[in-house]
């Protein structure tokens, strides 16, 4: 009892944090694009980012901003997860279906980083001169460039929710088997 | 399900009520119920032994496998 309320106090104080930092990145951004003029000094300068807008160098950080979004609602459904948990009601339906969908987005996120960041550094190397070309060799270290520890970590632990999510329904099952078994 | 379970047939015969027979086996008449609906997924011998005693009957009399 004493793990899960440990681990329901910090799904709560991270879903807060990431909340807050959802809200104050919108306000910031709108805040930049349509009221400029009225910022304290130091924040004025941003405005230029999104005047000189090019796709290919705001594909990394709004795929960032997405995947942050995606996150998000990642532990939203972790956090949904708590409270069956808490009442000891493990065969519910809901922690099934909220950690699936917790380990898809999770490997969701994972790999669409992966491919994000190396989509974007290809439109880079696009635009700036190449010495040699690009070899394989080169596309090799990108890729390995990209796949660094927390996105390894994020698909791996999004796989081990989906397999705990397949191991509860069969959990489930079973119980019900046991249940109306005379 | 095609094993069919004729409890109530045997109860009937017997002039027995499920109460009491649920009872005399040890087990909640909610669960007696679920076997009489044939609900049940499977029996423990134990509670099958129970029953064949108590109604004094062969498990045959009980259950009945019935082609789909």
């Amino acid at each position: 009892m004493k793990t899960i309320n440990i681990l329901k106090t910090l799904i709560n104080i991270l879903f807060v944090l990431l909340i807050g930092t959802l809200v104050l990145g919108g306000v910031f951004i709108i805040a930049v694009l349509f009221f400029d003029k009225e910022l304290p000094f130091f924040l004025q300068g941003y405005t230029l980012l999104f005047k000189m807008f090019d796709w290919k160098l705001f594909l990394i950080p709004f795929t960032t901003v997405l995947n942050f979004i995606v996150f998000v609602v990642a532990v939203f459904y972790l956090r949904k997860c708590i409270q069956p948990f808490k009442n000891s009601d493990f065969y519910s339906p809901d922690i099934i279906v909220n950690l699936k969908r917790s380990g898809f987005l999770f490997v969701f996120i994972g790999i669409s980083t992966v491919v994000f960041r190396i989509v974007g550094i290809l439109l880079m190397q696009g635009q700036m001169p190449v010495v040699g070309g690009v070899s394989s060799v080169k596309i090799a270290g990108i890729v390995t460039s990209t796949l660094d520890l927390s996105v390894t970590f994020l698909i791996i632990i999004g796989l081990f929710f989906l397999l705990f999510s397949k191991a509860f329904e069969n959990a489930k099952d079973l119980k019900q088997e046991n249940d109306l078994t005379i | 399900m095609p094993i069919i379970v004729n409890l109530d047939v045997m109860l009937a015969k017997r002039k027995m009520k499920s109460k009491d027979l649920a009872e005399i086996i040890g087990i909640t008449t909610a669960n007696l119920s679920i076997l009489k609906s044939g609900k049940a997924k499977a029996i423990r011998f134990s509670t099958l032994e129970a029953i064949c005693k108590a109604l004094d009957c062969q498990p045959s009399d009980i259950l009945e496998y019935v082609k789909d």
